[in-house]
């Protein structure tokens, strides 16, 4: 398939599933519920079948153990932003938020995965 | 153990009404841009980048952000702290497809790494909640409801004490 192609139909999908997810954390209570489907896996698994159907499954196998790696970012990162948001704010703490997922997932990278 | 469904879950249908769709709209552009993100990075960067990507928090910002605006920030805070719980289950789910993809059917896989994220991150979010699980205290937030005001309750509330 075409590469352009593909991440045209990663984009929908993937957008599609998050707004999906996006109206179950709306409608469940109480908030730290709701919380658990911001950390859906909305993108990998519209993404991961995409990968899967287009390009193969060993493909989407070297994806999905990289994406160990994601997870355990993520949770470093929503660890963070506890504090960070309740201090800076939603916008400033997500920042702070990203850019500790970014450091624990380059670690991860350089040590997990040579 | 405590009625698990009173305190921990609950559903109001009502509140999609109070959705917008520019709300929506944001959410389908961040989760539409990592994915793109994520394909690039894949093919420049290689699969494994590609594949932490798709554990990037592309979307909190826009959601913390909206959530903060309509219900303030402790709401926003409790929500981030739930996320906790979703990221321990994506670990979860991508165990389970590192070890499943190539052994079944892709499809099966996909539906099987689904129900671990459910499994666990919803098991360990009832675990926390009726404090039978330990987090280290960096991960540590209050529950809601209890002691203060619900941070459920619109209006802007300032950081907890």
């Amino acid at each position: 398939m075409n590469p352009v192609l593909l991440l045209a139909v990663r984009a929908l999908v993937g957008g599609a599933l998050v707004v999906v997810f996006a109206l179950v954390g709306e409608v469940v209570k109480p908030k730290r519920f709701a919380g658990v489907f911001g950390a859906a896996p909305s993108v990998a698994l519209a993404n991961l079948a995409i990968i899967a159907a287009a390009e193969g499954t060993p493909k989407a196998l070297h994806e999905t153990r990289g994406m160990i790696a994601g997870g355990v970012a993520m949770v470093a990162a929503c660890a963070v932003a506890i504090w960070s948001v309740r201090r800076l704010g939603a916008l400033r703490g997500t920042a702070v938020m990203c850019a500790a997922w970014l450091v624990v997932a380059a670690v991860a990278r350089v040590v997990f995965y040579r | 153990m405590s009625d698990v469904s009173d305190s921990l879950f609950g559903i109001d249908v009502a509140k999609l009404s109070k959705v917008s769709p520019r709300e929506l709209a944001i959410r389908f552009a961040f989760g539409a841009g990592i994915s793109v993100v994520s394909g690039s990075s894949g093919i420049v960067l290689g699969s494994i980048v590609g594949g932490m990507l798709l554990a990037f928090p592309a979307i909190a910002p826009a959601t913390l952000t909206l959530i903060e605006k309509k219900d303030g920030n402790t709401a926003a805070v409790h929500d981030v702290g739930g996320a906790v719980f979703g990221g321990i289950g994506l670990v979860a789910f991508a165990l389970v497809g590192a070890y499943l993809f190539r052994r079944l059917p892709d499809p099966v896989v996909l539906l099987s790494c689904l129900a671990a994220w459910s499994a666990v991150s919803v098991g360990v979010y009832v675990l926390r909640g009726e404090k039978l699980l330990s987090l280290p205290a960096v991960v540590q937030g209050r529950l809601p409801g209890c002691r203060r005001a619900d941070p459920d309750a619109p209006g802007r509330q300032g950081p907890p004490r």
